[in-house]
Parts: C-alpha cells; sequence; structure tokens
C-alpha cells in the first residue's frame, strides 16, 4: 500500500501519547505475520494478554481495526504497523482470511452508504429536484432572518455588539444550521471570536466590519442568485453552505496532475471534530489550492500530501470558492523537499492575484500568498510585534511591506531563517496581514515555519 | 480620512444614532435604500467598501526603515533533514532530556543547529540549566544576532558568553543569574569570583551569602581561607555552616588544625590486653572557641547532646584525616566503632566527612557496612553516600550490588551509562518479573530513568518472557525512548546531501 513519512503517520495518530505509544509498537520482534498489499497492512502483535492482537489498516483511508481493547483509533498497534510501513518494513504477503474479510465488509458498508438502491438503480431525479427546491426555500427563510438581524447590528452599532455575550451570536448562527445554511453559520460565529478577542486586537472594529460586509453581500447575492454568473454563483453556494459530494466532485470537476508543494498546513480541533487544511502549490501548473479534511470522534484523518514537501498527484478541483478547494484522486508515494520557493516579486503582484480572485469570489477572506526576497523589519527588541505600533514589516526589494501576523513563534522562526538577509516566503493573507508558513532564504531551499 | 475610516466609526457607533453619508461621489449609486433606511445603507456600503479595501489593498512604503545589520554568515555544514526534523518533533513535545541529547550528539559533528528551531530551543534553555549548558558549546552567529533582538534570549548572546561577564549582572541579577555567572568565573579565575563575591557581601541576603559560599567548593584553595573565615564569623548559623565545610577541606588553614586538634583530644585508639579499643574523651559541652567554628549546640531530637557534639566534631576534619592519624582502615575503624558506645555518633560523622569530600575508600566502607545492617534508615544515608561517590566508583559498586539497592538508586549516576553499567542494568530488567515490580515502588521510574540513560540505546531483550505487566506502560516508555534514541544517533550521523 502507499507508503506515509513518519511525520504523517505521526499526524494520524489521535493524540501525543498515542503517537508515542505507537513508535513503542514499532518493533519487529513484537510482531507475527507482518505484511501488506495493494489494500491493507496487517500483523499480529504480542501484547500484554496470551492472544495476540489482531491488527489491519486499510489502504485508502487509513482506517484500521484491532482486536485490541483500546478506544482510540487508530490505536498504537495500528500506529505501530503504519510506523513499521514508512519504515519500509513491512514485506509484500498474501492476504490472511482475517484480513479479507474485514475488506469485504468495508466495501460493502461503503456500496450501501453511496446511495444506489438495491436493485442498482439511481435514485428518482425527480426527488432529487424536490429536496434541492426544498433546501433552497430553507435558505431564502434563513436568509431573510439573517437580514433582519444584520439590519439590527447595523443599527445598534459594533460597541454593543461586541459587549454582547456568546449566545447572543450563537442563536443566530445556530438558526443559519437549521435553515441548512452551514456557511452563514460559521461567518456569523467569526464574527462572534473576533468580538471575544477584542481585547487583544485593537483594530478589531475594521475586522468586524469587514465580515459584517461580507456578510451582508453573501445576504443580498443570495437574493439575486439568478443573475450572477456561474463561477460567482458556484462561489455564492459553497460560501453559503451548500456541499458537493466527494462522488460528484470526481465525476464532474476538473483534473490537474502537477508535482504539488505544501507550503501550509493548519490541522485544528474543535470539540469532537478534527479538521486539516493544506494549501497545495503547483509546480507547472502555477494553480495554487487547498486540500481540506475532517474527522469526527474516532474517525481517521487523511492526512492529505506530506507537509513540507513536494508529491505528484492528480487532484480533481471543487468548483465554488476560491482557491479551489480540491479531491486527491491520485499520489504518488515519492515525496521529494522542497526546492526554492515559488512566489511573486513584490506585493503589488500578489495583491493583484488577490484582486483577481475577489472578482469572482468576493467573500474570499484568508488567501494564500508567496512573495519572493523579502526582508524582515522587526518591532523594538522582544515587544514580539504584539503591541500597537510596533508591528513587524516584510518588505518587498520594491520597498514596500505589509503587516506580518500570526503566531509568535512562526515569526520568529522566519526571521531566524532569514538571518537578516532576503527571504522568499509563502503564508496566509487576511486582508489585515501576512502570517508566514513556509520560507527559505531567497533563491535556496524553504521549509515549512509554522 | 479615507472611506473606510469614516465607515469604520460611523459603524462602532451605529446607524441609528449617525447617519454615514460618504462623502466618496463613486459610491453614491451603490445603494439603493432611501435615506430612511440608514441601517440598509451603512450595511450596503460596508459591503462595498470592505471588498474594495481588500482588491485595492496598497502595501505602504518602507523604504526609508532601517533593517537591522544580517547575522555574520555561519559556516557550520546542517545536520540531515531527518535530524531538522527531528529536533523539531522534540521541540514541540519533548521530553526535553531527548533535546539535550539531541544536542549533545550534534556537539560531537562539526554541524550547526538548524536555524529556524533556534527559537523554540532558546526560549526552552532559558529556563532549564541542564539544556543551557548543552546548547552554549553548539551558538553560532545567528543565535547571536537573535540574543540582541530579544533579552529573553540575552543569556545564548556573545556578551553573556563572553570571558569576562559584565560586572552590572553580579549587582542586579537574580540569584539563579549571579551563581550562574559565578560559577563560570570561578572555574577560570577564582580569585575574581572571590572578589566579586567579597564586592556585595555586607548588602546581600544570608541565603545570597550561604549560596555564594558553597559555590567556592568549584576551585577551593588556600587562598579562600580569609573569606571563608569572615564568612564563619557570620551572625547566621547556615553561612557559618556553609564555611566551616569548606574550611575543614583546606588542611593548611588554622580552621582545619584547631579542628584536628579537638578530634584528636576527643577520639582515640588505645591498646588493652583483648585489642584495640576506641576512647571517647569529650568536654561538657560545646566550647566557645568550638561555637565559633560553626559547630552547632543544640541537638536535633532524639540525639544527645554529647553524641551531637562528637558526630561534629569527628566530620570537621576531612574523612581521610583518620586513617592517616590512626593507621586504621576505615573499615577497621567503623569495627571498632560498632563495639563502642558511640557507634552512631562516630559512624555519622564519618558518613557526614565522607560525603562532603566524596572519599572513595570511606564511602565504600560505609556503604558495606550499611548493606549489612537492617538499618531503617540506611537507605537515606546511604542514596547520599552514592550520590557523592565518582562516577566510575558509583557503576562499580552499585554493579557489585545488584538487585534492590541498585534500583532504588539508579538515579543517582548521571547519564550516560558506560557500557558495562548498562549491560549490567538491562541484564536486571530483562529478568524483572512481576513480583519484582511489586516489591519496588520505584520500578516505574527506575524504567523511565533507563530509558534515558542506557548506552547504548539497545533495549533489554527479554527471550519469550512477556514484560512485568503491571509496569506495562512504563516498560513501553522505555522502549519507546530507546528506540527513539537509536534513531537520534542514526539520523545524526546520516550525511547531509
Amino acid at each position: 500500500m502507499r507508503t506515509l513519512s513518519r511525520e504523517q503517520v505521526i499526524g494520524l495518530a489521535p493524540d501525543p501519547a498515542a503517537a508515542k505509544a505507537g513508535q513503542g509498537q514499532a518493533a519487529r520482534p513484537k510482531w507475527a505475520g507482518l505484511g501488506q498489499d495493494e489494500q491493507a497492512a496487517w500483523g499480529e502483535c504480542q501484547g500484554s494478554g496470551a492472544v495476540p492482537y489482531r491488527c489491519q489498516v486499510a489502504a485508502d483511508d487509513y482506517a484500521s481495526r484491532c482486536s485490541c481493547p483500546s478506544r482510540k483509533s487508530p490505536c498504537k498497534h495500528a500506529l505501530g504497523l503504519l510506523f513499521l510501513l514508512s519504515a519500509g518494513e513491512l514485506p509484500r504477503a498474501a492476504r490472511p482470511d482475517w484480513v479479507a474479510q474485514w475488506l469485504e465488509a468495508r466495501a460493502d458498508r461503503a456500496g450501501q452508504a453511496a446511495g444506489t438502491r438495491p436493485d442498482g438503480l439511481p435514485a428518482d431525479p425527480a426527488a432529487q429536484l424536490r429536496r434541492a427546491a426544498e433546501r433552497d426555500r430553507k435558505v431564502d427563510t434563513g436568509v431573510a432572518e439573517l437580514r433582519l438581524w444584520l439590519a439590527d447590528l447595523a443599527r445598534t452599532g459594533l460597541a454593543f455588539a461586541q459587549g454582547q455575550p456568546w449566545d447572543w451570536w450563537d442563536r443566530p448562527a445556530r438558526r443559519m444550521i437549521d435553515a441548512q445554511a452551514r456557511g452563514l453559520a460559521g461567518q456569523i460565529r467569526r464574527m462572534a471570536s473576533i468580538a471575544a478577542s477584542a481585547g487583544q486586537s485593537a483594530d478589531w472594529p475594521e475586522r468586524m466590519l469587514d465580515r459584517l460586509g461580507a456578510l451582508h453581500l453573501l445576504c443580498e447575492a443570495w437574493t439575486r442568485r439568478d443573475q450572477l454568473p456561474g463561477p460567482t454563483a458556484d462561489a455564492l453556494r459553497a460560501r453559503i453552505g451548500y456541499t458537493r459530494t466527494a462522488e460528484e466532485v470526481r465525476a464532474s470537476g476538473d483534473r490537474v496532475t502537477d508535482v504539488w508543494a505544501v507550503l501550509g498546513q493548519r490541522c485544528t480541533e474543535d470539540d469532537n471534530l478534527r479538521s486539516l487544511q493544506q494549501w497545495l502549490y503547483g509546480e507547472s501548473s502555477g494553480l495554487v489550492v487547498t486540500y481540506l479534511a475532517f474527522a469526527a470522534g474516532s474517525q481517521p484523518l487523511d492526512p492529505g500530501l506530506p507537509a513540507g514537501q513536494r508529491t505528484g498527484a492528480t487532484v480533481v478541483l471543487y468548483p465554488g470558492s476560491r482557491p479551489a478547494r480540491i479531491l486527491l484522486a491520485d499520489r504518488q508515494t515519492a515525496s521529494r523537499p522542497l526546492g526554492a520557493l515559488p512566489g511573486c516579486d513584490s506585493w503589488a503582484a500578489a495583491m493583484s492575484q488577490v484582486a483577481d480572485v475577489l472578482a469572482v469570489d468576493p467573500w474570499a477572506d484568508v488567501l494564500p500568498l508567496a512573495v519572493r526576497s523579502v526582508t524582515v523589519l522587526p518591532g523594538p527588541a522582544g515587544t514580539g510585534g504584539q503591541e500597537a505600533g510596533s508591528r513587524w514589516l516584510l518588505r518587498d526589494a520594491a520597498g514596500h511591506a505589509v503587516p506580518l501576523s500570526g503566531p509568535a513563534e512562526a515569526r520568529w522562526r522566519l526571521y531566524a531563517v532569514s538571518a537578516g538577509r532576503p527571504v522568499d516566503v509563502a503564508g496566509e493573507w487576511d486582508g489585515f496581514g501576512f502570517s508566514p508558513q513556509a520560507a527559505g532564504p531567497a533563491g535556496a531551499a524553504g521549509q515549512l515555519i509554522a | 480620512v479615507s472611506t473606510w475610516t469614516e465607515l469604520i466609526d460611523a459603524a462602532i457607533i451605529g446607524a441609528a444614532r449617525g447617519r454615514p453619508e460618504l462623502a466618496d461621489p463613486l459610491l453614491s449609486g451603490i445603494t439603493s435604500a432611501g435615506p430612511a433606511d440608514s441601517a440598509r445603507r451603512l450595511l450596503d456600503h460596508a459591503a462595498v467598501v470592505s471588498r474594495a479595501r481588500r482588491a485595492g489593498y496598497a502595501p505602504a512604503d518602507a523604504s526609508p526603515l532601517q533593517a537591522p545589520a544580517p547575522a555574520a554568515p555561519d559556516v557550520r555544514p546542517e545536520v540531515s533533514d531527518a535530524a531538522q526534523r527531528r529536533l523539531g518533533e522534540l521541540l514541540a513535545a519533548g521530553p526535553a532530556e531527548l533535546v539535550a541529547e539531541w544536542l549533545r550528539l550534534v556537539a560531537a559533528t562539526p554541524c550547526r543547529i538548524p536555524a529556524a528551531h533556534l527559537p523554540a530551543l532558546l526560549t526552552l534553555a532559558a529556563d532549564d540549566d541542564g539544556l543551557r549548558e548543552a546548547v552554549l558549546p553548539l551558538l553560532g552567529p545567528v543565535s547571536d544576532w537573535l540574543a540582541s533582538l530579544n533579552p529573553q534570549w540575552a543569556w545564548a548572546g556573545s556578551a553573556a558568553r563572553a570571558a569576562d561577564p559584565p560586572a552590572a549582572s553580579w549587582a542586579t541579577g537574580g540569584i539563579g543569574a549571579r551563581r550562574t555567572l559565578l560559577l563560570r568565573l570561578r572555574r577560570r579565575d577564582p580569585a575574581a569570583a572571590r572578589t566579586l563575591i567579597a564586592s556585595t557581601w555586607s548588602s546581600d541576603s544570608h541565603r545570597d551569602r550561604t549560596a555564594f559560599i558553597s559555590a567556592l567548593a568549584t576551585g577551593l584553595s588556600e587562598a579562600d581561607e580569609p573569606l571563608l573565615s569572615q564568612a564563619l564569623a557570620d551572625p547566621r548559623g547556615e553561612v557559618r555552616l556553609a564555611a566551616a565545610r569548606l574550611l575543614s577541606r583546606l588542611p593548611g588553614s588554622a580552621f582545619a588544625r584547631r579542628a584536628r586538634e579537638r578530634a584528636a583530644a576527643a577520639v582515640a585508639v588505645q591498646r588493652t590486653v583483648t585489642g584495640r579499643r576506641l576512647a571517647v574523651k569529650l568536654p561538657a559541652e560545646a566550647t566557645p572557641e568550638m561555637l565559633a567554628d560553626g559547630i552547632l549546640p543544640d541537638p536535633p531530637r532524639g540525639t544527645g547532646r554529647q553524641a551531637w557534639l562528637l558526630r561534629q566534631l569527628v566530620a570537621a576534619v576531612p574523612a581521610a584525616w583518620w586513617p592517616e592519624q590512626t593507621g586504621l582502615a576505615p573499615a577497621r575503624l567503623l569495627e571498632l566503632a560498632a563495639a563502642s558506645d558511640w557507634n552512631a555518633a562516630l559512624a555519622g560523622g564519618w558518613r557526614d566527612a565522607a560525603a562532603r569530600d566524596g572519599d572513595v575508600p570511606w564511602i565504600s566502607a560505609l556503604l558495606d557496612s550499611l548493606a549489612g545492617a537492617a538499618d531503617p534508615d540506611a537507605g537515606g544515608a546511604g542514596r547520599e553516600l552514592l550520590a557523592a561517590l565518582p562516577r566510575a566508583a558509583a557503576e562499580a559498586w552499585l554493579m557489585a550490588h545488584p538487585g534492590r539497592p541498585l534500583f532504588s538508586a539508579l538515579d543517582l549516576v548521571p547519564g550516560p551509562w558506560t557500557t558495562g553499567f548498562s549491560a549490567a542494568v538491562r541484564g536486571l530488567l530483562a529478568t524483572m518479573t512481576d513480583a519484582d515490580a511489586g516489591a519496588w515502588p520505584e520500578g516505574r521510574r527506575v524504567l523511565r530513568i533507563a530509558g534515558f540513560r542506557l548506552e547504548p540505546p539497545d533495549p533489554p531483550v527479554r527471550d519469550n518472557v512477556p514484560a512485568p505487566g503491571k509496569l506495562l506502560d512504563s516498560w513501553s516508555g522505555m522502549l519507546t525512548t530507546l528506540s527513539v534514541r537509536a534513531a537520534l544517533r542514526s539520523e545524526i550521523s546520516e550525511e547531509t546531501p
């Protein structure tokens, strides 16, 4: 099966303790009957009991099953198996019966979930249309309510809204989820978190007004959705919360085969939901796309492409929001280290890319940008750039600069990598500051720094 | 004032209280809302102007700003990619012991610390003495340059590491920084360190004075006697005690001469018809001269006044003085003491002196006598003695005493262990059973320590014997640590492409 890097295996672990325990299991003497083929890896691990644990991992999504009593998934045995795989220590072997049975059961379940009727015919097209119209009506109601709420907010002012408790924001957000407009709910919650962190950022009114404008524009656009150009209408539906299934995208999306450099990665954990976002820069296509994966509870999180490396892959583009979200259709097993980072030669050129994206998807918020040969201008010594008026800047060769934002650790790492000389950087632009994620000395190989 | 800032001001107070009439003529046609619908007008403007601001963002002109001068180039090669990634993982998730090991291994190569990891490393080491010692030999131009920009990292800068640390930091630094500075200076220039202590002596707290006097143990010489004698007259008992401990290690000092005279007067070897015996002769209580030399008059609870005095008089001379004076080996002296009425005081005094001096013949004899006696206090006293032994001697004694004593004292032997000692520990771990695990409450600690200190980091091999079930977590934790340490070694020795 497709191999993984050690970092990716660590990324699959439900928590750091499990990753460590998994490394402890990655010793061949602990195992019997180790093997792998295209679809799975397996082995029997001697635990503390008399009967060894039978452990198996599927190749397509790294789902695992183990006979050990652990409730973590993947358990340490499955992780140990993956560590062995990443170290190239799993021999090719004939699949034992117990693995074959598990794979068959998985395939059956996947078939049922795909929505084909038992007789193998696709679902009724008229019923599908009916359901779509019903959903649009629900969103209509939600948008109408949201417009009233936004008008109230505009009347009473941002200062009043900032002082409101979480529930004041969360109630309309929950209403939008009921109205099947999850994207709108997310926008409201982002405003709530701007309000909550107002103490730490002096520019909160700007950021909140920016969100308010975007949200109002979403509502306006929804009421006039029939007049919008196709790509913008796709972006609108994606931003409101209409999703497409992977099957739909795989069937109709554009495909791009390229070598992709992963120049940024962000993992979040919220209640029971883990998510992963990666920025992929295409080497010959020049495309920049984003990979998103979610996993609830004990589901495995597909680790995407190896972060901070270059990997050949065919991706399928989702229609809608920009930069395009992708599916990984086919990825190569071998990865190479990053070379020199791609990028524009000036902030002006980078900002014109931003304008191009906004022309199609005016709701675009955080965008990936890469600029070459910029100089870090640190704030006053020791401030880390947090206090007002002591901002760190990133200046291009033409002398223009944007504020550096993001965590202080990434800023200092960028600064250390630069050693005071120009650097090539890739990172996220949110309309207010640039948060660096990968960097390297100008013209030399880059690395992830956040 | 831009249209955007005008709009922010209007939005903060709300449309109910202000009527945003934007001056920009370009925006006149963008809202269809009537003049009465001020909220709608505000929202329409916010939507258009916020999008326009993003699409037309103009980076500021920063050409007049001065960038700091770049760091001097670092000509040392990079470590392998795998070693760089490993350091990143260890810095993010620990344990700090392995970060220190990574640094020690790299210090044996010509390579440098990857620049991207310096900030996290300098921050971590700022609060960790052991890590700081491991980082110092690897610092170079880039860390120097970073240190000049972040006061938290000042310790890593060339100014702080210079041969002549700035004396200003002595008068103003915290106790930890002052002690570190003192120890570093003392290793290189004992006299300068002494002058430094004297310069603030009268204004330092008694806790600081005690710490500084104790620091004189590094590079102790006859030249320290005047300062130590001054400390011996200190109003605080702790300071006097610290000074007395050091003075007793200076055989040429007046203090040492007085101590020898008192010891000789108190304990003598007598020949009798049945052999030898120890004769003890003590004053009724401590004399003023004894008190002036740091003898404490009041015994701890449970000890007699005279026994307490005897113990201190015995301990006030170097442990090695007793065999020289009496012509008897430590083991023989302990036998004679055991036959006397003063066994506890005599053995206690020798124990104090031997631990202080790190006297190998004495400590070996004392440890053997403790191992023989079923003394409930033997564990504590034995640990103190073992801790005072030089590494090789401690390892040798423990290897000769496998089982319980070895396991309970493993933490006293600093890592990395010698290969011989590691092999002995590995052999014991390989046969550790559930029964052992139950009998030794320190089992978990032992396994953790063994993971970090076995050298080379090879796991104990248990032939088809399952690991002790009660300690399974600790056991697999040890295996993990060992495998990570083995990986560290191969990653660091990998060639840079």
